[in-house]
């Protein structure tokens, strides 16, 4: 069994459902067919682009252009990330707090994965690193974005509480802990249900990609269940990593709380 | 009776040039046992400067207990001396009792007038008031050195304030605890008060009170 190659044409013919889509959310005055169309369009021109790179990448095989463009696909993970809040910490504190989040839960445990697990050699093989990377940061990015954003929400919601309690005595992880512990539970539970319906519900990706390509289903299948365990875990760590982090920086050296840290990006304050 | 003793410096509140939040350059000393009453419409300061005191909100300058200055100590231990009790009561768990280490005695919930079962009781089910009341108690088990009261009896009806005031006066008296107590009610200062400060001023003067006039008569 081998891949049926697409060409540009079938390209075409799959975009035409997008134009289609964006032809009936004009008409129903939906407003996001200017949004769906540049979307698309980034997708098609970045995906291009990420395919010349991988094959110069697979090329080299240079540890050196690999790390480049790893921390490149972290640093933008970050971004995105800390994009995605509604409030954020303010300055370079947010897209910082972002990234070290992101490259817990996803380059080094990646980094364990290619050398404990998968061991291709050497470990570093773009073949191996890249996907898992790509796929690790774009399945915990999820997870820790909506733990931020829980976590902002609720220290605001609860300030006052928070205050009573630090009057009370309690050290500054104590009196959130509830809020915290609530928004780590938020980001992992999506995670942890994923995999409780794994197979029965949807073929993950990257299972549907093996089987497409030829691999066995059972081959392909103990993929995923490595992929499932690898992004569950970094979601975790990264998930308890970013909470914890972002926690401390509403305090300051005495512990006071500081909710000003905190940006509202909608009205800017 | 030693309420109105003042020769033990070493528990005496002495605030030394306390700027926090709208207060600047606040200079004070409130004795062991001794009530200053802050006085003053609102806005002016009065939460800051006990916000201030229990180091909840950036300032500068000193505070001193017990020969110590706020920094000296870890900032939790600091705000379990010095217990800022504020107006508004908030709450996590369902029900008081949870936020108490030991639930007080019984002889205490009497002296403000609850009872041990309305410590059970959801949260939202208790009046403004009983709430209140549950805050100072909660405030209490800290064995507090200094006390920070923001309108300790704004929600209480005459006879439960009464009641209230008496258990904090016997309180600050039997442990010697300087105690900052914001009210917007003349008549409460005077009752419980040995000194008034006076905002947005923040001019210092006594009140006919035992405690009160000269230093001499403190005994």
């Amino acid at each position: 069994m081998t891949l049926i190659e697409l060409g540009y044409v079938d390209l075409f013919i799959a975009s035409l459902l997008i134009f289609a889509l964006a032809g009936v959310s004009w008409w129903q005055k939906l407003a996001l067919g200017k949004t769906l169309l540049i979307s698309a369009l980034r997708a098609f021109v970045q995906l291009s682009l990420v395919g010349f790179v991988l094959m110069f990448l697979f090329a080299t095989e240079s540890p050196y252009w690999l790390l480049l463009w790893a921390t490149f696909m972290l640093l933008v993970a970050g971004k995105e990330v800390n994009d995605r809040q509604k409030y954020r910490l303010k300055g370079v504190y947010g897209f910082a707090l972002s990234a070290t989040a992101m490259f817990f839960s996803s380059f080094l445990l990646s980094v364990v994965a290619l050398t404990l697990v998968i061991s291709p050699s050497p470990w570093y093989q773009p073949q191996y690193a890249i996907p898992l990377l790509g796929m690790m940061l774009g399945n915990t990015m999820n997870g820790i974005a909506i733990s931020l954003d829980r976590l902002s929400q609720g220290v605001l919601d609860q300030s006052e509480v928070i205050d009573q309690r630090l009057l009370l005595g309690e050290r500054w992880f104590e009196a959130v802990s509830d809020i915290r512990r609530e928004a780590a539970r938020s980001g992992m539970i999506p995670m942890i249900n994923g995999m409780a319906t794994a197979g029965l519900v949807s073929l993950p990706g990257m299972m549907t990609g093996q089987i497409l390509a030829g691999s066995s289903p059972q081959d392909a299948v103990k993929y995923q269940i490595m992929i499932f365990f690898l992004i569950t875990a970094g979601t975790g760590f990264g998930v308890l990593t970013a909470t914890w982090v972002s926690t401390r920086r509403l305090f300051d050296d005495r512990e006071r709380f500081i909710p000003e840290r905190l940006l509202d990006t909608q009205s800017g304050f | 009776m030693s309420q109105c003793q003042s020769n033990h410096e070493p528990s005496d509140l002495k605030v030394i040039n306390l700027s926090a939040g709208v207060v600047a350059g606040a200079n004070l000393t409130v004795r062991q046992g001794e009530v200053l009453v802050l006085m003053g419409p609102s806005g002016c300061g009065k939460s800051c400067l006990l916000k201030g005191i229990a180091d909840l909100i950036p300032n500068t300058g000193e505070v001193w207990l017990s020969g110590h200055e706020k920094n000296h100590l870890p900032p939790s231990q600091w705000r379990k001396q010095v217990q800022l009790v504020p107006a508004e009561s908030r709450w996590w768990f369902p029900s008081a009792l949870p936020h108490f280490a030991q639930p007080p005695d019984d002889a205490v919930w009497e002296k403000v007038g609850l009872s041990k079962a309305d410590g059970s009781k959801p949260i939202g089910y208790l009046s403004t008031g009983q709430r209140q009341r549950l805050v100072l108690l909660r405030a209490l088990q800290n064995q507090p050195k200094v006390l920070l009261l923001d309108e300790p009896t704004a929600s209480l009806d005459d006879e439960t304030t009464l009641r209230v005031e008496s258990f904090l006066q016997e309180y600050i008296a039997r442990n010697a605890i300087p105690t900052l107590w914001v009210t917007h009610n003349m008549a409460q200062a005077e009752r419980v008060g040995s000194a008034l400060l006076r905002f947005p001023e923040m001019v210092t003067s006594r009140l006919p009170r035992a405690c009160g006039a000269e230093p001499e008569s403190r005994e």
